[in-house]
């Protein structure tokens, strides 16, 4: 039962905030207890790191069948606890930082959905078999449309909400498939067991979900929420996405299939990498983000490094989550996302260093090269948008002054915290030369953009050169003209379809029927079904 | 007192009554949805061929009843599948209050479910047809409309379950002299093919399908809906018996080999046609050709799992077509076109139907925590222990439904024509939309303690168990 206390504890906090509000308490008095909350569960779950593995099994989901692992498993270990209070550590500093946004907030009771949301995120990062996993990824894609679909006006973001929500249940869909093939292999999938020759499947399962194979991108144009339910919605759908990984190891694929998967995952780990940095904010380039770090996680996952797939989830969670809530700023505050990049750098012995193991192969140099180069840009961008001028910190309430750095530092101390106290052995200095320069290199090439290039007259000229070759890239990568193919294909099986239905349903098609009738009494009077 | 008497003869007496009293229509609702779940209750409750004392007298409920040289039997073990077709009656009688059906509804609704039980319970089994048939008769007043002609769909639904009759009593024929026939096993293959005709044109397996989405658009929704799910069940249960009586048919694998592939060809053409649909009301008659098509999976497998699927796979067909006609019949009602391009906005302007439909329509595709999840994985589990090449067809066919439901929710929520429509709904529909909506969940996301109960009718079938 223990396992279960985070999320009990999520869920009356939801109910407390939901009373709290109900009684027209003061939203300032509702964000105190929200923080606290949070917090003593933030505490909770960094206690917990001392009495896993626990596991609660709820056996016999449904009643028939041997479906495998077919009862509901939560399971608290040393691949779940890291995600779970890197969850935990988002929602608090989420909630937290809210303290510079309470102007923009409609109601606290907007807390206590965010509290919900992040219940089903401890629920699918607990998750320990296969039915759960498929639950709680339906539940998470359910939430995100239903949240979503109530906060966008336009009918183009309806379109766009209602196509993200269409992949991710594909997504769901080929993960299904993916099971029933391993039953017919005669090897039904379970959790901790390598997924083996469905391993691709399920690679194309967690890669839909996320937008990595293919390049989908549902919401390129960001989502008009505000940032503190729009990264928590985000941030739990990465995070039910990856504990797949994590809990289904990939196994070893056929070289060629591994070379070739490899390959295309860099190639959006690329082009996720220059649109993140070529994003007009942080927030515009969030799902670039989500891509680029999601792909470097499926890239260690492809080469069997759970570990390293781990590390690059936590950056892309909490290093993630620092710039994405990073909304009032100023020039001592940037210390804080200047912080949170030593954690996406791989640097020695830093929380990212192991995730170099699985980057850096002895095979395809080139595909090396380029991973160097993606996390090189991956950090430009991130302190290009760190360093953006916003709404400054100072305009506020002097008490925000002290919680807001809080609420953000608690992200960066959380990386560092499951880095130093779990069990997971990734002290490492990782792969030297390739952090070292994907580290420097972002340095001197932001060094030289402010130097030479910011007021320089070639700006707009190497811009003009360099906005059209872009948008061709764009335009084939994200595989639109594969949609248009796929279109043109299905309106004319439509007209085909539709012409077998005015036959079958049309005033003739009765006849039809008795033709076949009269077929079928043919045969049987000639005996030739016996 | 025999069992016949009280869940056939009762009802029908009622029926008549109703049917004089017909024009009342709260009272008519109230007195057949009551007598329903009284039935239904009282199957759960009292045991066939058991004494119970009340007071001075004990009581006797045997299972037979003879009439003109004929058998009703009803026993023990049948006890839940009446129990079944009563409640499911009781909820179909309660939701029509709001769907806005004809007068006829409620009394033929009582009798038509009193004829499938009579039918189910009739020996010989020959003249399960006959009564399936008046059954098809009655409920033929059902889809009148004031002031307008039968249509075309109505008609095709009469004309093709009518011609599954001969099919039936021929195959009852063919099998009771094939153990005297010569050539015995050629008689029973002929028989078994008439049969297999006859069942194909009653459940509108294909190509015997077309009355289905015909009758989705020309009839009352709500009526095409209970037919669609009231019809299929019992026939199912029907075909259960068949397979529980003749060892032969479970061990015939050319006929288990059709059922597959009439399944797999039922699911592909549902989910296609689906797909590129854009009247509602087609779209519904779509979902029942996919329905059928699992419930054919199911018994092609011929293993536990199979019959337990089989079984279990009704119960949120059922609670799915009526929320799913319900919501349509009741924009219908409001002079709504039933075209895709209709529903811009509708989410605001009637949010628990829209809600109930797209809940009924995601079962259908079998979305996990709807209970069309569960119902449908152990089905295709089986099958892929088989061979995979049947699932890619029936994935086709599950995404065909999946992109109508997708179609749908771009357009429900689209904001073009919803500025000056705010309408609400009454609280009596969303009271059963609510209860329709809450149900279907519980059943996905507790599949286990909701749908247990039901696999005791397979109490029923001896030889499948």
């Amino acid at each position: 039962m223990i396992t279960l206390i985070p999320i009990g504890f999520n869920l009356f906090a939801a109910v407390l905030i939901l009373v709290l509000t109900r009684i027209k308490a003061n939203i300032g008095r509702v964000w105190l207890i929200a923080s606290i909350l949070s917090l003593t569960n933030w505490g909770i779950i960094l206690g917990l790191r001392w009495l896993y593995p626990l596991q609660i099994k709820f056996p016999d989901w449904f009643p028939i069948g041997e479906i495998s692992q077919r009862g509901i498993t939560l399971q608290l270990d040393s691949v779940s606890w890291p995600l779970l209070l890197a969850l935990c550590a988002v929602q608090t500093a989420v909630i937290i930082t809210d303290s510079s946004r309470l102007d923009e907030i409609p109601s606290p009771v907007i807390w206590s959905g965010l509290y919900l949301v992040y219940t089903v995120g401890f629920l699918a990062v607990l998750s320990s078999s296969i039915i759960t996993i498929l639950l709680v990824w339906a539940l998470v894609d359910i939430i995100e449309f239903i949240i979503l679909i109530r906060n966008v006006i336009s009918d183009q973001k309806i379109n766009e909400i209602v196509v993200s929500f269409a992949v991710k249940i594909l997504g769901l869909s080929i993960f299904v498939f993916g099971l029933l093939i391993s039953y017919e292999q005669g090897t039904p999938l379970r959790i901790g067991q390598e997924a083996n020759s469905i391993g691709f499947i399920i690679l194309i399962a967690v890669g839909l979900r996320l937008g990595v194979i293919p390049f989908n991108l549902p919401f390129v144009s960001g989502s008009p929420i505000r940032r503190g339910l729009g990264n928590s919605i985000r941030m739990v759908s990465v995070v039910t996405s990856m504990v797949v990984l994590l809990r289904l190891p990939m196994g070893t694929f056929d070289e060629r299939v591994q070379s070739i998967l490899l390959t295309l995952t860099v190639v959006g780990i690329l082009f996720g990498a220059i649109m993140w940095y070529g994003s007009s904010s942080e927030l515009e380039g969030r799902p670039y983000w989500i891509v680029t770090m999601a792909g470097l996680a499926i890239y260690s996952s492809i080469n069997d490094n759970q570990i390293a797939t781990l590390a690059w989830t936590l950056a892309l969670i909490l290093s993630g989550s620092v710039l994405f809530l990073f909304s009032a700023r100023g020039r001592k505050l940037t210390v804080i996302p200047l912080l949170a990049v030593i954690g996406i750098t791989g640097l020695p012995f830093t929380p990212s260093a192991i995730g170099w193991q699985g980057l850096i192969t002895s095979g395809g140099i080139i595909r090396n090269i380029l991973l160097i180069l993606s996390v090189s840009i991956i950090i430009l961008g991130y302190l290009r948008h760190a360093t953006i001028a916003d709404i400054l910190l100072s305009q506020k309430e002097k008490w925000i002054w002290l919680t807001y750095p809080l609420g953000l530092f608690i992200l960066i101390l959380s990386q560092w915290l499951i880095f130093l106290i779990s069990d997971l052995n990734w002290y490492t200095s990782g792969i030297l030369f390739a952090s070292i320069v994907a580290f420097v290199l972002p340095l001197i090439i932001l060094f030289s953009i402010r130097k030479f290039l910011r007021d320089s007259e070639y700006t707009e000229f190497l811009q003009r050169i360099f906005k059209p070759i872009g948008n061709y890239i764009i335009k084939f990568l994200s595989f639109r003209w594969v949609y248009d193919l796929i279109w043109s294909f299905l309106g004319l099986f439509q007209r085909i379809v539709n012409v077998f239905t005015n036959i079958l349903e049309g005033q003739g098609g009765i006849l039809w029927v008795i033709v076949f009738l009269v077929m079928l009494i043919t045969l049987i009077i000639s005996g030739d079904l016996t | 007192m025999s069992a016949p008497l009280i869940w056939i003869g009762i009802p029908l007496i009622f029926s008549l009554m109703l049917f004089i009293i017909r024009g009342n229509r709260l009272l008519t609702l109230i007195i057949g949805g009551g007598i329903s779940a009284f039935l239904a209750l009282l199957a759960l409750t009292f045991k066939i061929e058991s004494v119970f004392p009340l007071g001075p007298i004990s009581l006797e409920i045997s299972s037979t009843f003879t009439i003109l040289g004929r058998n009703f039997v009803i026993t023990d073990s049948e006890r839940l599948i009446v129990a079944l077709l009563y409640s499911m009656c009781a909820f179909w009688i309660f939701g029509s209050r709001i769907s806005g059906t004809n007068s006829f509804f409620v009394p033929n609704v009582l009798v038509i479910i009193t004829l499938f039980v009579a039918a189910l319970s009739v020996q010989p089994f020959l003249y399960a047809a006959l009564i399936i048939e008046i059954a098809v008769l009655i409920s033929i007043p059902i889809f009148f409309q004031r002031g307008q002609p039968v249509k075309q769909g109505i008609i095709r639904y009469l004309v093709f379950q009518t011609l599954a009759v001969p099919f039936i009593l021929f195959a009852g024929w063919g099998f009771e002299v094939a153990p005297t026939s010569v050539d015995s096993q050629a008689a029973y293959y002929q028989a078994g093919v008439l049969l297999a005709i006859g069942l194909g044109l009653w459940l509108a397996i294909f190509p015997f399908h077309t009355w289905v989405p015909l009758l989705a658009r020309d009839g009352h929704p709500y009526s095409a809906g209970f037919i669609f799910s009231m019809i299929p069940t019992t026939i199912f249960i029907f075909f259960l018996d068949f397979f529980n009586t003749f060892s032969w048919l479970r061990e015939e694998t050319l006929l288990l080999t059709i059922c597959q592939i009439l399944g797999i060809v039922m699911i592909v053409l549902g989910g296609l046609f689906a797909a590129f649909q854009r009247e509602l009301t087609r779209l519904v008659g779509y979902a029942v050709m996919v329905e059928i098509g699992f419930s054919l999976l199911a018994i092609s497998l011929n293993q536990v799992i199979g019959w337990q699927s089989y079984i279990l796979i009704m119960i949120p067909r059922i609670i799915g077509i009526a929320i799913c006609t319900l919501a349509i019949s009741i924009w219908k009602n409001k002079e709504l076109n039933i075209d895709f391009d209709s529903f811009h906005g509708v989410y605001y302007q009637s949010t628990f139907a829209v809600l109930g439909f797209l809940v009924g329509w995601f079962t259908f595709s079998g979305l996990p925590l709807l209970p069309g999840f569960p119902t449908k994985l152990p089905i295709l589990i089986g099958l892929s222990q088989l061979t995979i090449t049947p699932l890619i067809f029936v994935s086709i066919g599950l995404f065909g439904l999946f992109v109508a439901g997708f179609r749908f929710l771009a357009i429900i929520f689209s904001t073009r024509h919803n500025e000056n429509e705010i309408e609400s709904e009454s609280l009596l529909q969303k009271i059963y939309f609510s209860i329709g909506i809450v149900l279907l969940i519980i059943m996905g996301i507790f599949p286990s303690v909701v749908l247990n109960p039901f696999l005791e009718i397979l109490s029923a079938f001896a030889n499948l168990k």
